[in-house]
């Protein structure tokens, strides 16, 4: 039985700035300055946050600014992309603003790319379609889809914690 | 007989004691008392929770695959992004249960009780939701293509922007559910009763919605195309913008209905009157002749295929393509939306201009690159599918991506 006991994060606060990489088994989030690699289970910037760098991580949610090649399960995008940057997703999900021309974006991107979900494999095969037969209420459906995507394996090394 | 290893599980859990990422594959936990208890990311595939005690326990992202969990107690449970694929929950109680994000696929709820529950952009396909209580339950931006929902209860839903395909909703209680912007296409929506909900701008293609009561349905904006409306109760519906066939729309029961632009009861219509005056407004609209404030509307529906043309909107139009465009190009102007339907398809064109642009269906670059220049507005939509290069307008595109969209997006700015 594996487990972990412990709701640790490592956190880097305010007005901290790191150049080096980081590699832990919790949960990270940067509201500083670090310039360098992330390997974590998840990793959350703030509005004051800034990473350039390598991530690779299941769960990537930005408000501040990023920059670097970012390997994610699953992205929440707000704030800004700097340039040079590629982000490889499962999923990613950016919102628009509320109120239109006159809000404020809620993301902005420089020169990058995006690769998200199957898109490259979408190709103009997929648009012959057949009209389905309409099932009754006894024919219910078995299930044929796509695996459940397991969350990314974690790195196995010495976390840098703080409570 | 409950082992000593079971045993020895449960007195850590009484002590309070979290298990996060336990390994409890096909466990037999059945009736067992886990109130609160700390499960987060914990492997539970197979798990017996018949009839357990998990009040708001913390399952999110845990692998709840194919657990049997029938009349198991999960109210203000949190499941976020758990993988409850082809588990039983039949008769469960999950009122107000956390299930944002989380994969449903194939699994069983009938007869259970999800009241409140939070299921925003949940994947619920292919799952039997059979008489179940969903009222006011949050279920914006999910999926449930060929789910079966016969009989269920879903007053006062937030569905809103729902993506149905090929769903069994007969009999069920929609009444006062918000379904604005729902796509349910292909479904069978026979016997419902929507009295007072809103669908407005939502699309029903190809849907059976027969004997239903649609009694002050606000359906402004809203599309039946190819929609069976036999024997539905419209009384005082809200119809400006709904589109649908005009010898459909004389099959419908009507006293009077209403044609406001604000839907606020001022232009009502008898229901003996209701398809001539229909069809007056349809004309009069795109002749251009109409109210003021509707934006003209452009529609290429499924199955058209045009090639090489290039196509100039003007501005305040708003274009919905779901036919198939190859190698076209488009100019948007300001103020301008093309919306790509679920349907559309639209390979190796180029969009120019600075107008929105939402894709539900696929826009895939060809020839000129970059694909779109200088759009406003890009929304891809959770069905949407896009592999292009966007140069940005000068003032900075909007970027909006809904969960589940398909992206190969090379952005560039100036």
């Amino acid at each position: 039985m594996s487990e972990s006991l412990t709701t640790k994060q490592t956190v880097l606060e305010e007005g901290t700035e790191i150049e080096g990489s980081i590699r832990s088994q919790c949960p990270i989030t940067v509201s500083g300055i670090l310039k360098g690699d992330i390997a974590a289970p998840s990793l959350t910037i703030t509005l004051s946050g800034s990473v350039h760098g390598q991530v690779k991580v299941s769960n990537f949610k930005s408000e501040g600014e990023i920059a670097g090649e970012i390997d994610a399960e699953s992205v929440e995008l707000s704030g800004h992309v700097g340039d040079q940057t590629t982000i490889r997703a499962s999923s990613l999900q950016a919102n628009l603003s509320q109120n239109g021309s006159n809000g404020k974006l809620q993301v902005t991107f420089g020169n990058c790319d995006l690769h998200v979900g199957g898109a490259a494999a979408k190709s103009s095969t997929t648009l012959v379609k057949v009209a389905p037969k309409k099932k009754s209420v006894d024919e219910h459906p078995k299930i044929e889809r796509e695996p459940w995507v397991e969350p990314m394996s974690e790195p196995e090394l010495t976390p840098i914690q703080r409570a | 007989m409950i082992s000593s290893a079971v045993e020895a599980l449960l007195e850590r859990i009484k002590n309070g004691e979290s298990l996060e990422r336990a390994d409890l594959r096909d466990h037999v936990l059945d009736h067992a008392t886990l109130e609160n208890v700390r499960l987060s990311r914990s492997d539970l595939e197979g798990v017996n929770f018949e009839g357990a005690d998990l009040r708001q326990a913390d399952l999110s992202c845990a692998n709840l695959r194919e657990a049997y969990m029938p009349g198991a107690d999960l109210e203000r449970a949190n499941l976020q992004k758990a993988n409850l694929e082809g588990a039983n929950l039949e008769g469960a109680n999950l009122q107000f249960a956390d299930l944002r994000h989380a994969n449903l696929g194939g699994a069983t709820f009938e007869r259970a009780n999800l009241k409140g529950a939070r299921l925003s952009y949940a994947q619920i396909d292919f799952a039997n939701l059979g008489r179940a209580i969903l009222t006011e339950a949050q279920l914006d931006n999910a999926t449930m293509c060929q789910a079966y929902l016969g009989g269920a209860d879903l007053a006062k839903a937030d569905m809103q922007h729902i993506r149905m395909v090929e769903t069994n909703l007969e009999d069920s209680n929609l009444t006062d559910a918000n379904l604005t912007e729902a796509a349910l296409t292909q479904t069978l929506s026979e016997g419902v009763d929507f009295t007072n909900a809103c669908l407005r701008g939502a699309a029903f293609d190809n849907t059976s919605l027969a004997n239903s009561t649609l009694k002050g349905v606000d359906l402004r904006n809203c599309r039946f195309l190819n929609a069976n409306l036999d024997r539905v109760i419209l009384t005082g519906a809200k119809l400006f913008g709904f589109e649908v066939a005009s010898d459909e729309l004389g099959r419908v029961l009507a006293d009077w209905v209403d044609f406001s632009v604000e839907g606020n009861d001022r232009l009502k219509v008898a229901g003996t009157e209701m398809v001539d005056y229909y069809l007056r407004l349809k004309a009069s609209l795109s002749a251009g002749a109409g109210l003021n404030s509707v934006r003209s509307k452009r529609f290429f529906g499924p199955g058209d295929v045009l090639r090489g043309a290039t196509l100039e909107f003007r501005e305040d139009c708003q274009v919905e393509i779901e036919s198939h465009l190859e190698n076209c190009t488009i100019h948007l102007a300001h103020g301008t939306t093309l919306t790509i339907g679920p349907n559309g398809v639209l390979e190796g064109c180029q969009i120019v201009g600075g107008g929105d642009i939402v894709i539900d269906g696929e826009f895939i670059e060809g020839g000129a690159s970059p694909g779109i220049v200088g759009p406003r507005r890009l929304h891809v939509g959770q069905t949407g599918a896009i592999v292009a290069a966007v140069h940005q307008a000068s003032t900075l595109t909007e970027f909006g991506f809904e969960h589940g969209c398909s992206l190969s997006l090379r952005i560039r700015k100036e």
